[in-house]
Order: C-alpha cells, then structure tokens, then sequence
C-alpha cells in the first residue's frame, strides 16, 4: 500500500500532507463532478422544448464539460496515484465524438450494409436516410401500410466510395469547384460517369439480390423495384426535395445500375449548387437506397394535409390519377382534385373530376409506360369519397405524430386498400398575425383549466378525453385521442405515451425517464404541474398547450391547426438536432453497479460512465488511506460509534470534529460539529428508522441477515464495508454502502441560502433488477415530497435540492438518515408495484411529525 | 397583453432570431429580428422600439456597441442583453450603461416574453 509509506516511519508528516493535498484534489473532483451533472441536467431539459438556445451555447457546453471531466481524471490519478491512466484514452474518444458531434459532422454509424424496412425508424436517418427513416416510422408507430422492401445503407454508400476511389474524386471535384477551376455541370459530368462506371463491391451486390430473393419469396413470383433516393442529412434546415432520382418499375436484374444511378445523382449539378450554397460538403455527401416492392396501384396521387392556397381554412388538398403515383407527382397529366374537410368524417367540399387521357403503368418485362385510358373510364371520379375519408383520416394521423403539415404520396391497390409511399413535411407560409387573432379569440371562449404550471417537457398542442390514472401498477386501456393525466412521472407510465396525445402529471421533472419518452415519440407534456390530478376528472374534454403551458376545457380547433401551421418545429432545428447528439455521447449511464464486472474503464461509454467510475475509484482509494491514518491514532480520522451496527469513518478537513484532547481513534455523534453529518445520523439512528424486524423473504431473494454485522458484509460475505465522510463545519461528502447498495451525500450548509445544496445519488440492491427499480421509484417519490428534483436511470437516482434555508436543509439531512435506515433492504419487500406506494406511504406515517416537510 | 409593444430582436444565430420572433409574435407583438447588427443598427436610427432584445458577442457592432447606442440616442427604449457567457464583467458593463435585464443561454422562452412585457412598461412610462 503506497499510504503506508508514508505515513509510517520518519515520513508521518509528510503522509498528512500529502492525504491533506489528496483530500482537497477529491473535493475539487466533486465540484467538477456536480458541475458535470448539472450540465447534463441543463442541457437535457434545453432539448424538453421549452428554452431557447444556439450554437454558442452548445460549443460552451462541450467546451465546459470537456474541461471538467478532463479536470475529474486529473484528480483521481492524483489520488490514486495514477491507477487510471487509461480513463484519459476513453476520455479521448468520447470527446472527439462529442466534438464530431458539435461540428455536425456525421460520422458514419457502424451499421449493416443492408436493412428490411420493416425494422427503420425515425431515429435512424443517419444510417437510412431521411425518406426512408420517416416511412419505417409510419409503419413501426401507425397503422398503415406501406411498401414492402430494403435499404442499402449509408455504410455501403461510404464503403462504395472507399473501395471505388470515387471518394477521392469527389474530394477533387469539391477542391476544384471551392477554386472555380470547373463548373458544377462540369464535376456532375465527370462524377456521374465515375460513379456508373464503377463496380459494386461484392458484398453489396451480394447483399442488394438477397435482398430482392427475399422480396420475391414474400411475392410469390418476379417483382418489380421502387429504387428511391433516401440521401443523409434533408432534414428540417435542408430538404434537398426534388434533388435526387428515383426510378420505377426497375426489375431485378437492372437493380445494380439503378443504385449506382441514384447514387451519382448526389451529384448532379442542382444538387452539388445547392450543398455548396448551404455550407455542406461534397465530400460528405452520402445516400443510402431504397428499394421497394412496386405497388400494383389502380390509382395513386398526393396529399397536402393542408391546402397550401388557404391554410387557414382547416382543409385538405388531395389530388388523384388512374396508374401509378409519377402522373401526379409530375404533372405529367390531368389528375383529379379534391378539397376535404380535416374534420372528421372528412366529407368532400369541393372536386374537379378532370379528364384523364393517360397513365403509367407496369409493363411485364418492368420500366414503366404511358397507356391510353378508355374514354368511358377516363372522366370517372378515379378514388371514391370513402376512399378519401380514409385517406384523409391516415394522412392526419401521420401530421399529427410527424407534427407538422404533411405531403404524402399515396396509393390504392388492387384490393382497395391504401399505401403510403412517401411523407414529408410541408412548407406553407401563412399570414401568422391573421391566425394569432384567430386563436386569442377562440381561447377567450374556453375556460382555462391549468396555467402556468409546471414544465413543458415535449412542447406542442394537443386534444382529447382525459385519463386519470389512478394507480401506475394497473394501467388504463387508452381509448382513442386520450390526455393522460397522473400523480407521478412514473417510468410505469411510458408504455402508454405512445397511444397518448398528451402526458399531464403533478409531480416529475423535464429530464426525467417518462419526460424523456414523451419527446422520443413527441406527446406533448408538461410535468410538475402540481394540481392535475385534482383539475382534470375522467372523460374531460380538454386541449392541451404544451407551447403556453395552458390547459383549456373543450376542443379549441384553432389552436390545434396554430400548431400545425407553425412548423418551425424546434425539435427540427439543426441546434436541436446536434445536442440531442452530443447528448447521447454524455449522459447515458451504463456502469451502475461497482461490483458488477464490467465496472472497468473500457467499459465506459458516456462522460456520465466516466465521472461515475471516477468517484467511485477516488472513494475507494481514500478509503484505503484513511485506514492507515486511523490505524496511526491520527487525530484528522476517527471512526464514529453509532448505536447500529455501521462501520463509518470521518476525514474532518476543518471544523468538522469537536476539538478532543483524547487521542482516542473512536468518538460518538455529539463530538461531530459539523452539522449535516450530525443530522443525518440523527436520522439514520432514530427509533423506526433502522428496522430489526426481519424483512419479509420469498424464493428468489437474496438471503441477507438485517440486524446483525452481516449487512455490512459484502459480496463475497467475510469483510464488513468501510464507509467514509469527509467532513468540515459545513461540507459533507458521505459514501455509505449498506449491504449491496450505495449512498451518497454531498452537501453545502451555511447562513447564506444560495450557497446551500444536497446532492444525494443512490444505486444498487441485492435483487434483481424490477425490484430494485421499484425501490429506485418508491425513494424517488419520497425525495421529491421534500422537494428534491428527482431523475431516475434504472436503480440509479440522482437527487438535488438547492438554495434552501439552513434550517430547512438540516431538517432533509435528518431525512436522508431516516430515509437510508429505512430504505437500505426494501428492494428485497418489493415483490410487486403496489410495494411502492405502500412503501411511500409506510415512510411518511413512520417519519415523525416534524420532519415532514 | 403585447398590444402594441414593439420590439427589436438581434441575433447573429438564426435560430434565436427566428424562435423569438414566432413565439413573440404569436403573443401579438410586433417583432422585427435581425441577424446583422450593423441592419439592427440601421433600423434602430429609423425607428424607436419599446424593447430592444441584443445578443453580446456579434461580428460587427457587439451588444454593447448596440446598448451604448440606445441608450444615447433613445434613453426610453429597453434593452435586455442575451449570452453564453455569464462573465461578471460583462453583467457589470451591461448594468452600467443601463441594460433592463441580462439573461444567458439557454433561456426560457416564456420567461424571455414576460421580461419584454415588463421592460416595455416601464419604456412607455419613460417615454410620457
């Protein structure tokens, strides 16, 4: 042990200076470490919808955490004396994808080469494409059908430069036009005829026809191929719409040219014009293909969710042609239209039956070919009313969960039914200061319900019939177009955001677990409203504001198409877009568990991972320490007597300890003066606090002993657990383990309000992992009864309390004691999730009077 | 509440620019946003606002360029200074000459309006 030497023998004084020095390098990782946390907690209530902020922000973010975290791995290889060197090569990595991230550079994901359609959602545009990823959507989360068929990926894309050299040649192109010495008819010209030229790697053209034998064998017989562009990056700030080619009716045998085709129409010289006028490389220009099993459409055409000509007038436009989707879409012959009501049942206002000379269609050797219609059909209305309502019923079912205007294309199939084959949003430009008078004076005649409470955590408008839940362990069957309204922001919740149209709960917070998934599947919410549960009643008709944070009674249909002309969506900014993934290189947590195995410095994968391991390795190191210097009688480090059987010892860097005379290594509660540590403990040895009964075991429990030294022992059961406090008159640092599970406090208590914290991080149990996270929910909702902003990762919490009074704050000290006695073997009595609030319940009727807040 | 409360909104990010401007505008106020300063500027020796909302660190005229300005040329007007750095100095400056109020990124959007709606009435106050 490197503290022993030099805290025995001549080097005693020197070993104090040294722990002293040591000790004030761990305090400096706390700071940072608290300062990391509350970064993350900033920035991930930044993304809730509900601030504002740009890209000086973001690269002060990056630039503060790095210096943080960076400052973290500094402080414990000086504490432990270099054990952790390699932390600075994951650091490393970490960082640079955060910074890859800030730069929106966008690294291609290690995907496959190839990926059924069935399996693409919206998250994974980077690897699909923005077309792609947003028609996967629709079929994971709606009810509608779409196009059978695969991707090839951006992953091939980027291998096919690689292996091509035709990744080189475009980054000659982009020098050569950045130096004007071509045009971009010129580079067009010469990277088409590179890109048609070059072979397909193996392994894609092997992959592209198992693809397509996959789609025969579904078919029963030949298919043929939709090859759609899907290039990386047409987002909210580029739509590159209209760019890029697609091809019909390709049949299988020609599927390798037409990749290539699409491919090198990244390229053609609109495009290259307009990536260079918005500041986009060529160089990272990537698309990823679709290829889709051409649907057999009697008829096919387009949907605006909103008629562009007068988007005030709560109307659809929908235009209609015999054969496939191309005669509309290129106005390449007459094409029926229609204005449709967006209220349902979606009646028909007005039509133009045109007549229809021509349409394309699907010859059996594939392409595609404009055929004569007979006269008799060809002034027909071509889809009929009921089709339209249905049309129009999917086609607002898909704004509603994109949340913006939409231009779908469509089709009906030899069997009547309908088939999305392509949906993106839809610009329109509307007279705002017209529809803003609209809505003030639409909400003046709707009692407002809830204002100004609360956080918005998924902003936007929403309508329908509340839901109450009324206990989180048996969730409700949302019926259709349901506000769902409870007390707590319980992860149990999440399984039905996605059924509902809006989240309303009294108590969570904007980056907690369930605040989290309503933004992932955007149901607008607010959380922490405090009086909802006791406002909205069952099968209330409300609209939800989750822009003003206002509740109104009835339907306010104005509001409601406010938010779909305002598409300016924030979540599809490009700041939105870049934090959100920065973020996942920063805060998920996967290490939990210190005993756990993969509790190693390669195993991190966020800076939440490293700052974790960081504190706990800096803990243990001290503790190894500390031993030394109470074995020497020092005077700086006594062990506590407590009337339970808890093995702690206290560091007191200043004021911290009562000044003794006895150089005893022992002392008891009334000697500590520092005043948080003493409530706490206070709290901790209260009657009730510290159960004797036996906990209630069941098959499948880990056996543990309550009462006697075995709570302190550890996984291997022969050696009690050590536990430090770092103490001064008014800082307190205490790493408490019980049994299998961690405690920490960290906290600041002085005169000055605002100087005043708790930090109070919790994790770990002896079962598995339902029930500890049931005990993770029960403490969690006690913390926040006494004011704490809570958020929960798994078992893991993290808990904060800020600018409290002095009075105040040492009463949720007394608190916590109670609340880890309480608390410390509950996970093994949380057989199901009544538990839970039974567990709340028992804890606040326990906690005696005056110390519930 | 916004009725007739006129503001100048100066971003050198669009994003700000553009976000404000929605959001204030769907309050009922009438925004004009800009994303130059040295326009800002222009338009601010045309026409007198209410309130003035001015990033600090620009190209160009900075936001404190922008608040001397105003508050030489007209007093009334108020000016509420955004940035992402939350310097001391910086706050002190800005208190000096005379700034409404000093707020850092990332803000709230709500909050933003209420201070503009606060600002504005004590510029019309200043302005009888």
């Amino acid at each position: 042990m490197k503290w022993r030497n030099f805290l025995t023998g001549g080097h005693q004084k020197g070993g104090v200076d040294v722990l002293r020095a040591k000790i004030q390098k761990f305090q400096t990782l706390l700071g940072e470490n608290n300062r990391v946390l509350e970064l993350m907690a900033e920035a991930e209530e930044s993304l809730g919808g509900d601030f504002l902020f740009d890209m000086q922000y973001l690269r002060r973010l990056a630039g503060q955490l790095e210096e943080s975290v960076k400052g973290i791995l500094l402080d414990l290889n000086f504490i432990t004396e270099n054990r952790h060197l390699s932390l600075f090569i994951v650091f490393e990595k970490i960082n640079a994808a955060v910074n890859d991230a800030l730069l929106d550079k966008r690294n291609v994901p290690d995907a496959p080469l190839t990926m059924p359609l069935a399996e693409v959602d919206q998250q994974m545009s980077d690897v699909v494409g923005e077309k792609m990823a947003r028609l996967g959507e629709i079929q994971k989360r709606l009810p509608y059908r779409i196009p059978m068929g695969f991707i090839i990926t951006s992953q091939a894309c980027q291998r096919f430069f690689n292996k091509s050299k035709a990744g080189d040649k475009i980054f000659e192109m982009e020098t050569a036009l950045a130096a004007q010495k071509i045009s971009a008819h010129e580079a067009e010209s010469l990277l088409s005829k590179f890109i048609l030229n070059e072979p397909l790697p193996r392994e894609i053209s092997t992959q592209m026809k198992h693809g397509i034998a996959g789609l025969e064998k579904e078919a029963g017989g030949k298919v043929h191929l939709a090859v759609r562009s899907s290039a990386i990056g047409e987002d909210g700030r580029l739509s590159f719409a209209g760019l890029h080619d697609s091809f019909l009716g390709v049949p299988p045998a020609e599927a390798s040219r037409a990749y290539r085709e699409v491919v090198a129409s990244l390229f053609t010289s609109r495009a290259i014009t307009y990536r260079l006028h918005h500041g986009e490389p060529l160089s990272a220009a990537l698309m990823a293909v679709g290829f889709l099993r051409m649907i057999p459409a009697t008829a096919s055409g387009v949907a605006y969710t909103l008629d562009p000509n007068a988007p005030e007038q709560n109307t659809m436009l929908v235009s209609a042609a015999p054969g496939l989707g191309k005669t509309v879409v290129e106005g390449k012959g007459n094409s029926d239209r229609f204005i449709i009501s967006r209220l349902p049942p979606h009646p028909v206002l007005s039509r133009e039956v045109a007549y229809k000379e021509k349409r394309y269609e699907i010859p059996p050797q594939g392409g595609i070919v404009l055929t004569e219609i007979p006269s008799a059909q060809a002034e027909l209305q071509t889809v009929s009313d009921d089709f339209l309502a249905r049309l129009a019923g999917a086609a607002l079912h898909i704004e509603k969960h994109m949340k913006s205007a939409q231009d779908i294309e469509w089709a009906e199939d030899d069997r009547g039914e309908l088939v999305i084959l392509q949906a993106r949003p839809l610009r329109i430009t509307a007279d705002f200061r017209n529809i803003t008078r609209r809505v003030q004076a639409a909400v003046q005649k709707h009692a407002t319900l809830i204002s100004g409470r609360g956080t918005i955590s998924c902003r936007g408008i929403a309508h329908g019939t509340v839901v109450v839940v009324k206990d989180e362990n048996k969730l409700p069957e949302l019926p259709a177009n349901a506000v769902l309204v409870a007390r707590t922001s319980s992860p149990k919740l999440a399984e039905l955001v996605p059924a509902a149209n809006a989240v309303i709960t009294d108590i969570g917070a904007a980056a907690g677990h369930l605040a989290t998934i309503t933004r992932e599947f955007r149901v607008p919410s607010i959380m922490d409203v405090g009086i909802a549960t006791q406002v909205l009643r069952d099968g209330m008709e409300v609209t939800v504001d989750a822009e003003e944070n206002i509740v109104y009674e009835g339907k306010v249909e104005e509001l409601l198409l406010y938010d779909i002309l305002s598409h300016l969506s924030l979540e599809d900014a490009r700041e939105f877009r870049i934090l959100s993934r920065m973020l996942k290189q920063i805060v998920p947590l996967t290490l939990k568990d210190p005993q756990a195995r993969n509790f190693k410095p390669q195993n991190c994968q966020s800076y939440h991972d490293i700052i974790r391991f960081a504190h706990e390795k800096a803990v243990e190191y001290l503790l190894e320490g500390s031993d030394q210097i109470t074995t020497q009688k020092n005077t700086q480090c006594k062990k506590v007597s407590l009337q339970i059987p808890i093995d702690l010892t206290v560091i007191d860097i200043g004021g911290g300890l009562v000044p003794s005379s006895s150089d005893s290594a022992q002392c008891d509660i009334a000697e500590v003066s520092c005043a948080s540590l003493r409530s706490l403990l206070e709290g901790l040895t209260s009657p009730g606090a510290w159960s004797t009964e036996p906990a209630g075991m069941d098959v499948g429990s880990f056996m543990s002993s309550v009462t006697g030294p075995g709570i302190l022992m550890d996984s291997s059961g022969q050696m009690p657990q050590r536990n430090l406090a770092i103490i001064s008159d008014r800082y307190l640092n205490l790493n408490l383990h019980l049994g299998y599970h961690f405690n920490q406090v960290d906290s600041y208590l002085s005169d000055t309000r605002n100087d005043n914290y708790i930090y109070f991080r919790f994790a770990g149990g002896v079962t598995d992992s339902i029930r500890r996270s049931r005990r993770a929910r029960m403490i969690s909702t006690i913390l926040q009864k006494y004011d704490f902003m809570v958020e929960i990762a798994g078992d893991f919490i993290i808990a904060r309390l800020k600018k409290f009074e002095r009075k105040a704050l040492l009463d949720r000290h007394w608190m916590l004691g109670y609340l880890i006695g309480f608390t410390r073997q509950m996970d093994v009595s949380m057989r199901d999730d009544s538990m839970v609030e039974k567990g709340v319940d028992k804890f606040m009727k326990t906690i005696p009077n005056h110390k519930t807040c | 509440m916004g009725k007739n409360i006129e503001v100048l909104v100066l971003d050198d990010e669009a994003i700000v620019c553009e976000r404000l401007k929605e959001f204030l505008e769907g309050k009922g106020l009438k925004v004009e946003a800009f994303t130059e300063s040295a326009k800002a500027v222009a338009r601010l020796r045309e026409k007198k606002f209410d309130v003035v909302v001015t990033d600090m660190k620009m190209p160009g005229p900075t936001g404190m360029d922008v608040l001397k300005f105003i508050k030489g040329e007209q007093p009334s007007t108020q000016a509420i200074v955004i940035t992402a750095y939350g310097a001391i100095e910086n706050f002190r400056e800005t208190e000096a000459l005379g700034a409404y109020e000093y707020v850092t990124k990332p803000f709230q959007i709500a909050n933003i309006y209420n201070l503009i709606v606060k600002a504005a009435k004590r510029a019309k106050k200043e302005q009888t």
